[in-house]
Order: structure tokens, then C-alpha cells, then sequence
């Protein structure tokens, strides 16, 4: 299954300028992807778009042959899932309840998840290290333990495209190194299409196989580990003056 | 691997609430001021038959089915709406149901066309609550209490208002059905509204793992795979349908749809799949036998009127309520 891109414009509305402007990709599968960008300069937007949580202004999203739009959602949840910026759900169900429902898309009628299903999760749950909470409630756990919940949900839905909207926010650094390479052994293992919004330009090089960036609207493929340590082109993305390198956000030697 | 709703805790958990349905239909229908004589039970002409068959089961039947109805649907409102204190009577949907029903019987007309116009009440009073505050981006939960209650307080002034230009009996049974009142009654349209409850009952048990998921938020929800504008749709037609079913054969019966589901919700978590089918048939028991205490209570004192059974539901559930409310309160405080 491939993403495929042609001319998507997005605007919240019509007076509005377009965050996305024109836009064509196609995302090359069985890679991870590291989407860069400024703040607001649209990439929750494009993740959101690819997802099909919106749609675009103009343009075409299209999955496979045929254009996003036209799946049903319970067929887009088997090919596509988002890990999205996480908050605490309302009510108090455990971990490996909110895990579980990652297998919703395959369940049948009255929703009972048999055996299979629990084994899927409880996999997903080993993967990302979360395991040993699975009984607590979810409104229990710290910030970077319901985000590894939520890594372990989408896992559980095994969609063969991953988009991950910060996937690193709220953990600590053992937690981020351990969800990046689990990311590369996952792509590895089950052949999947990782889209993954980062803002750590630092990580980006060392975990994605390509890097896109957006920057007004724009969309800059093929970047690799040699732009991201290019002044102009940083300058370019996050719209900052050229001389802000030299002397504090890049390493110096 | 022992925390998840497993098949067999579901099944025996719902087999005890329904057993518990059985019991309470067979024992209510023993007691009475009227004696049964066991052995006249299928006597077609003798006193214990007609209690029993005409009086006393209808009753009890009806029972079972609004409770069903008001607590199912009380449960989901709570969830759809994400909010712990929704309930059909506080949201004002009954009150819809009830001018509805009010309107058909003060112009004479069956109680067949008064099922339909109780619906039509009630999903009008569902499209303008849940229309005009929920799906709104800056409405609060208190919103839509709040225009429930407004409504409520309409729907109550325009059926006094009805009710001062009807005749004398007319205005008894509005006033009864205003309390809640179940009395037998025509045992089609029991059978009817019955048929409608329990079909929407099942769709809501079906439906219980995707409210579950609807809680989470629509984008959570839509990358789930769940359809959420057709779902919710869906969701408000089928509460709709139960509400106007159950208030054309009960009135206006008030809190089961708040303390039935809370309950369940305390003793067996929050989880849906368990919550919606739970809520119905537990809600069910306990309309049935809150309607036996307020048919036979009084007859204890030598009282020979009878109490609406909204009586008594409120005498427990006004309390029960102001304790969630307090115990939500303190929640909060205790977790901020």
C-alpha cells in the first residue's frame, strides 16, 4: 500500500492562507520518513490529512489505487493509523483495555476480542515496554507510560502505515532511544511505511531513511544527515537568521 | 491476562442481572393486597387468575421495559455526551417525550398515534439540546445541562398550560403521568412498546464497545475506523425511540436513568460492553420492584390509593444523586 500525493492544498478556510500549498509526494514504503518543520508550519496538518481525519482543500491523497476518501474508516484503520499528541481518556479503563481497542478495526460484531487478538496486544505491549502496567488504570500513569500505551495501541492495530505526531514528547531518553529503535526494528521486522513528524533534527538523521520538510507551505524531499547540519537549509526551514548556527544550536567541533 | 471483559465474566454477570429480572417478575407477582391462591394460578375464571394476569404482569412488564429503557439509554447519554450527570429526564429529552404524549392524549387520540408523537417529542428535544450545545466547539458540559433544564421547565409549562383547558380526567392522568404513574394497561400496546424496547436495547448492547471508543474523542475515534457523525446519529435515533416508547406507557419516571447506570458503573468499572446490557436489566429489577413498593406500600397503612411509582424512584434517587454530585466534587478536589 503507498501514499501517494498529488497536488494537496489544505486551508482551514477559504479567507485563510494555505498551510499546505500544492503539495506532491509520494512516500516511498517500507521507509521511515522524519517529517521536519517549524511550528504551524503544518505538519499535524499533513499527518492529520494522510490519516483522513481531514480532508484537503484541493488535491489528491490517494491509498493504493484508490483516493482516501473512498474507504470506509474501519477499512482506512487496517491500512493507516496515527499516533497522535496524547491527553488522558476520561474514563478509567487499563492499559491493556486502551491496547486492545487498537484491534477494533478487526473485531466482529458485540466486540469480543478472542485469543488472537489478545496476544496481538499484549505483543505490542512487550514491544514498547509496557507490559508490566497492563492491569493498572489508565489514569493512573505518568505522561511518557500512557504515550508508550498509546505506541503499543497503534502497533496493535498493524496497519502497514505508521504516523507518529511526536512520538518522543513526554519521555525520557532511555524511552526515546528505545521507541526510535524500536521503530527501526518494526519497519525491519513487519515491512512497515513509517511517517513520522520529529523535532529533533539531531535524532531525524539518525533513525529515518529520509527526511521531508515543510517550510511555508512547501514540501522539501530527499533531504539527508548532510542538510541537517547545513546552516542555509536549516535557515530556510525554520526561518531563522543564518547566523543563529554559528553560534548555539549547531554542535561546534 | 485477567483484567479484560472476558466472554465468561460477561455472560455470568448478565445471566445473574437477568435471573434477577425472572425473580423479581415472579415474586412481585405474589405480593399484593390481594391473597394468591397458588392453586388457582391456572383457574381461568378464579380471582388470583385475573390479579395475576390482568393486573399485576402488565404492570410488571412495564416495569421491566421502561427500566430497561431509562437506564439503557441514561447510560448512554452518559458516555455519547461525556457526561457523568446526563440522564433522559435532566437532559429534558423525557420532558419532550411527555408534551408529546400530552398533546395526542388531550385531543383524544389512541395511545398508538401517542407512542409515535412521545418519539417525535423526544428526538426533537434530542436534535435541539444535542444540536444547540454539544457539538459545538465552545460548549461546556454544563451547557447542556443547563438547556436541559430549561427545556424541561418549557416542556412542564406547556403541559400544565394543556392540561388547564382539558377535562377533568384528562388532567388526572397528565398530572399522573407528570410523576411517573404505571398502571395496566391495553396489553398491545404493552406487547408494542415492548418489541420497540427490546430491539433497541439489543442495538444498544451491540453498539457498546464503539461507545466505549467514542469516548476518547472523534479523532481517536475515527482512527479506530469508527464512522462518528453516522454513529452518534444512529446512537441519539435509537435513545430516541426508547424514551418515547417508554414514556407513552409510564410518564415521566425520573433519576432511574441517572442512579441505575452510576451504580453499575461503580461496582463494575467503566467499561460499556458491561455498563449498557448491565444498566437495562438491573434498571429493569429495580423499576419493578420500586413499582411493588409503591403499589403496596400504602395498603400498609390502611391507605387504599396507591403512590406513583416516580415517587418513589425520586425518594431514592434525589438522595443517590446529591451523593455522586458530592462524591464528584470531592474527586476532583482530591485529584487536582
Amino acid at each position: 500500500m503507498n501514499i501517494h500525493l498529488t497536488n494537496v492544498s489544505f486551508a482551514y478556510s477559504k479567507n485563510d492562507h494555505a498551510i499546505l500549498d500544492n503539495i506532491s509526494y509520494a512516500m516511498p514504503s517500507n521507509q521511515i520518513i522524519g517529517l521536519i518543520g517549524a511550528n504551524g508550519s503544518g505538519k499535524s496538518t499533513l499527518l492529520h490529512l494522510i490519516a483522513g481525519l481531514i480532508s484537503p482543500t484541493s488535491g489528491n491523497i490517494m491509498l493504493g489505487d484508490h483516493p482516501i476518501s473512498h474507504y470506509s474508516p474501519q477499512k482506512r484503520a487496517q491500512y493507516i493509523t496515527m499516533m497522535t499528541q496524547q491527553h488522558r481518556p476520561p474514563f478509567g479503563i487499563t492499559a491493556q483495555e486502551m491496547v486492545l481497542l487498537g484491534r477494533h478495526p478487526y473485531t466482529a460484531i458485540f466486540g469480543f476480542d478472542n485469543s488472537k487478538d489478545i496476544d496481538i496486544a499484549m505483543q505490542a505491549m512487550i514491544d514498547t515496554d509496557c507490559n508490566q502496567f497492563a492491569d493498572r488504570k489508565m489514569n493512573e500513569l505518568s505522561g511518557g507510560e500512557i504515550q508508550r500505551i498509546y505506541f503499543a495501541r497503534a502497533l496493535a492495530q498493524q496497519t502497514p502505515i505508521l504516523l507518529f505526531d511526536e512520538p518522543t514528547t513526554f519521555l525520557d531518553i532511555k524511552h526515546q532511544y528505545d521507541i526510535m529503535t524500536l521503530l527501526r526494528k518494526l519497519k525491519n521486522r513487519y515491512q512497515k511505511t513509517i511517517l513520522c513528524a520529529l523535532h529533533d533534527i539531531h535524532m531525524a538523521p539518525s533513525i529515518c531513511d529520509t527526511i521531508i520538510a515543510l517550510t511555508d507551505g512547501q514540501l522539501l524531499s530527499g533531504l539527508s544527515k548532510k542538510h541537517m547540519t547545513d546552516p542555509q537549509i536549516l535557515s530556510d526551514i525554520y526561518n531563522i537568521p543564518l547566523d543563529t548556527f554559528s553560534s548555539t544550536i549547531l554542535p561546534t567541533k | 491476562m485477567t483484567t479484560y471483559l472476558k466472554k465468561n465474566r460477561f455472560f455470568i454477570l448478565c445471566s445473574c442481572a437477568l435471573l434477577a429480572v425472572l425473580l423479581s417478575i415472579l415474586a412481585c407477582s405474589f405480593i399484593g393486597t390481594i391473597p394468591i391462591q397458588l392453586s388457582d394460578l391456572f383457574e381461568t375464571d378464579s380471582l388470583t387468575y385475573r390479579v395475576i394476569y390482568y393486573i399485576r404482569l402488565p404492570r410488571i412488564f412495564i416495569a421491566a421495559f421502561v427500566g430497561i429503557a431509562l437506564s439503557a439509554s441514561g447510560a448512554t447519554y452518559q458516555s455519547i455526551l461525556k457526561n457523568p450527570l446526563a440522564d433522559p429526564y435532566i437532559l429534558g429529552i423525557s420532558g419532550g417525550a411527555a408534551l408529546g404524549h400530552v398533546i395526542s392524549i388531550s385531543l383524544g387520540l389512541s395511545l398508538y398515534i401517542s407512542m409515535i408523537t412521545a418519539f417525535t417529542g423526544a428526538l426533537l428535544a434530542l436534535i435541539l439540546i444535542v444540536g444547540m450545545t454539544q457539538f459545538r466547539p465552545r460548549s461546556t458540559s454544563l451547557d447542556i445541562l443547563l438547556s436541559g433544564i430549561v427545556l424541561n421547565a418549557f416542556c412542564f409549562a406547556l403541559i400544565l398550560f394543556i392540561n388547564a383547558t382539558t377535562s377533568m380526567e384528562q388532567a388526572y392522568h397528565i398530572i399522573f403521568m407528570l410523576i411517573g404513574h404505571i398502571e395496566s394497561m391495553d396489553i398491545t400496546i404493552i406487547a408494542l412498546a415492548g418489541v420497540f424496547i427490546t430491539c433497541c436495547f439489543t442495538l444498544l448492547i451491540y453498539f457498546s464497545r464503539t461507545l466505549n471508543i467514542l469516548q476518547l474523542g472523534d479523532h481517536e475515534a475515527l482512527l479506530l475506523g469508527i464512522p462518528i457523525k453516522r454513529t452518534r446519529i444512529i446512537l441519539l435515533l435509537i435513545t430516541a425511540v426508547l424514551i418515547g416508547a417508554s414514556i407513552a406507557i409510564s410518564g415521566m419516571i425520573g433519576f432511574i436513568g441517572i442512579i441505575v447506570p452510576h451504580i453499575i458503573r461503580i461496582i463494575f468499572g467503566a467499561d460499556n460492553r458491561l455498563i449498557i446490557p448491565m444498566s437495562g436489566l438491573v434498571g429493569a429489577s429495580f423499576l419493578i420492584i420500586a413499582d411493588t413498593v409503591a403499589r403496596h406500600s400504602l395498603s400498609a397503612f390502611d391507605i387504599h390509593t396507591q403512590l406513583p411509582v416516580g415517587v418513589i424512584t425520586a425518594l431514592i434517587g434525589a438522595p443517590l444523586f446529591l451523593s455522586i454530585l458530592h462524591h464528584n466534587m470531592r474527586f476532583k478536589k482530591e485529584s487536582n
